[in-house]
């Protein structure tokens, strides 16, 4: 008989329960600043964990590093200056995260922390506001052949893995990610192409 | 490497697929190339947009229902660590396993509130334990069991249980309500004669009717569902739902809350379609009343049945005139004429709404039976239904699939789906819907639900 099987280490499970338990404490202590850290945080989430996510793009690692990086933020939530905007200051912390958690996963087939921080010091500034880019990412999303949408939700949705997607859909993992590839070239292209005419 | 070389190595590093050679040379051309850097920052961006906007997706499906907690996957992500890596085991293997089972303690009785037991001999008290293949057959009553590895399940009686082992048990009758956070409690699992539950977040709750429809909501967290001849496990996050009828065609029936907006998208159902075969434009369908009738009285008409086939849901969440209703208290009936027989996969209805100035939303709920019927002429529609020849496909009603206890706790924009757990649902021409009442909060509220679209997809 098959058996489910968990596919992560025990580790990555006590290491949250750990962070877990200090977020709860932490909160108990300072309960007035904590309210105004979860506001400033969680309206910020989404941008950091894109961030993050630049340098590792499996999304259950990149949301454990942002956990990681509200902890560190919230530790150092004293020194924040409300002159200075709240992402700035946690993306600065969330990509110290990724370099150690690089530094630990090396192996893992991740990059190493030189390249990452190479990429960390190229001037990378997406065309259009982050409104304007999720709007036409539905936009774009929206004109795919009603095949690729099922694809890309299977994949980023339901998060099921390649193989399972291609399972799914009777094709085999190469031909999968290829279609991820080039549906990811087609939704950069057509952002760009929205962005360009809306703007002449 | 030329460009598409490198975007390939890119997909591949972003994919998850890539083997350590590549990822070294990823690393190493991007130390060194910048044009490359940016070409990496731009399809990685693309891959954080999509990660990113489909976890929006999900939050504001389950934001709709404020009594429940948005999916932060942050805080079960532990879910996203287990794999649908089973094919599916039947029920009969399951009870060939409680059969095998041997006599140790895997759980306990933590707490009985008024119960009654089939057997009046049985005698239980807090803190007995309960051995693997005990079955506990309940009256009334609800008794709170708690497993060797962690989680803690309440049984609502009448209920027919059995503890298969220290994670697993076999619910043959009765509700159950399974909460499994803890590390060691993952995957914790209920069977039924229809579906296989296993918990891959931290609570839902599970149901078996004496006729072998099974029903499973998820009240926070994650579950996947595995159905007898189903080919991939269904998932389920929190403010879902899914039924599983018994019968020789499976039907599946899931429920999802929309973004509560006029594009009515759902965390996996479809927006309403005007490419299905229940559409005016196809020119082939025709739906009309059969029994009971559409609210007609001023100032709050129905909108004609027509309406069901444009292809488009609400435009905002109290809009008679774009809704399809019986009159109050009422049930009523809607026949649709696909034209021809069809090899039917997916039937999907959609409802949207809310009072402007209160929680009400008890004309959002679906509650109806849905027939089908395959022949050129459709047979009579007057009870009883089957004995005329209609086939009884699926019951629905998302107040049960939503546990509504309060208002608040029903989404006010709900899709259903009705699909085949191995594909086709069957071939039929005609559908009939019997349109039940919802449950009024007080006698003064109007209780027939808003429809505004009914999709039907198939082969022809």
């Amino acid at each position: 008989m098959p058996t489910d099987a968990p596919l992560e280490t025990g580790n990555f499970v006590s290491n949250s329960a750990v962070i877990s338990r200090i977020m709860i404490k932490a909160v108990m202590e300072h309960p007035d600043d904590h309210e105004r850290f979860m506001r400033l945080f969680l309206q910020h989430e989404p941008e950091i964990l894109r961030n993050v996510l630049l340098f590792v793009p499996q999304p259950a690692d990149a949301r454990d590093i942002v956990q990681e990086a509200a902890i560190a933020l919230w530790k150092h939530f004293g020194d924040y200056d409300p002159a200075r905007p709240f992402s700035g200051w946690a993306i600065g912390f969330a990509r110290m995260e990724v370099k150690k958690f690089l530094r630990r996963a090396h192996r893992q087939r991740y990059l190493d922390e030189a390249a990452a921080a190479a990429l960390m010091e190229a001037e990378h500034r997406p065309a259009g506001s982050e409104t304007e880019r999720a709007r036409l990412l539905t936009e774009c999303c929206a004109q795919l052949p009603a095949e690729h949408r099922r694809i890309l939700e299977s994949y980023y949705l339901e998060e099921l893995r390649v193989s399972a997607v291609a399972e799914r859909y009777g094709r085999s993992v190469e031909a999968i990610y290829k279609l991820l590839q080039r549906i990811r070239s087609a939704l950069l292209d057509c952002i760009d192409r929205k962005l360009a005419a809306e703007r002449s | 490497m030329n460009h598409e070389d490198f975007d390939a190595l890119v997909g591949r590093y972003l994919d998850r697929v890539a083997s350590e050679d590549e990822v070294t040379a990823l690393s190493r051309r991007l130390r060194e190339n910048a044009a490359e850097r940016q070409r990496y920052l731009d399809l990685a961006q693309m891959h954080a947009e999509l990660v990113s906007g489909f976890e929006a997706q999900a939050a504001r499906a389950a934001a709709v229902s404020p009594a429940r907690p948005a999916p932060r996957r942050v805080r079960h992500r532990f879910a996203l660590a287990w794999a649908a890596a089973i094919a599916l085991v039947g029920a009969v293997a399951a009870l060939l396993a409680v059969r095998r089972a041997g006599d140790r303690a895997v759980a306990g009785f933590v707490a009985l509130q008024d119960c009654r037991w089939v057997d009046p001999g049985v005698s239980v008290r807090p803190g007995d334990p309960i051995r693997s293949g005990q079955r506990l057959e309940l009256s009334s009553g609800t008794v709170e069991l708690r497993f060797a590895r962690g989680a803690v399940a309440t049984l609502f009686g009448p209920a027919i249980f059995e503890v298969s082992s220290g994670n697993e048990g076999f619910l043959t009758l009765g509700q159950i309500k399974v909460k499994a956070d803890t590390p060691e409690s993952k995957g914790f699992t209920v069977r039924t004669r229809t579906a296989r539950v296993v918990d891959v977040g931290t609570a839902f709750v599970a149901a078996a009717a004496p006729d072998g429809q099974s029903r499973v909501d998820v009240t926070e967290g994650e579950v996947q569902v595995h159905v007898a001849g189903g080919r991939a496990p269904h998932r389920l996050r929190t403010g879902q739902a899914l039924a599983v009828e018994a019968g020789n065609a499976q039907v599946l029936v899931r429920i999802e809350p929309g973004d509560g907006t006029a594009a009515f998208r759902f965390p996996t159902i479809e927006p309403p379609s005007s490419s299905d075969f229940a559409d005016a434009t196809r020119g082939a369908a025709t739906i009309r009343v059969v029994r009971g009738a559409l609210r007609t009285n001023v100032p709050i008409p129905s909108g004609p049945p027509e309406l069901l086939l444009d292809g488009r849901g609400q435009s905002r969440p109290d809009s008679p005139a774009e809704s399809v209703f019986f009159d109050d208290n009422a049930s009523g009936a809607l026949l649709l004429d696909l034209g021809r027989s069809l090899a039917i996969t997916r039937i999907n209805t959609y409802s949207w709404h809310q009072n402007r100035d209160s929680d009400v939303r008890v004309r959002a709920v679906q509650k109806f039976t849905l027939y089908g019927f395959a022949g050129d002429r459709a047979p009579a529609t007057d009870d009883p239904l089957t004995e005329a020849g209609w086939e009884l496909l699926a019951r629905v009603n998302s107040d049960d699939l939503f546990r509504v206890v309060q208002a608040a706790d029903r989404p006010a924009q709900q899709a259903c789906s009705i699909s085949g757990t191995r594909g086709s649902i069957g071939r039929y021409r005609y559908l009939l819907w019997e349109v039940q009442p919802t449950l009024g909060h007080n006698l003064r509220s109007l209780n027939n639900t808003f429809y505004s679209e009914i999709d039907v997809y198939g082969t022809p």
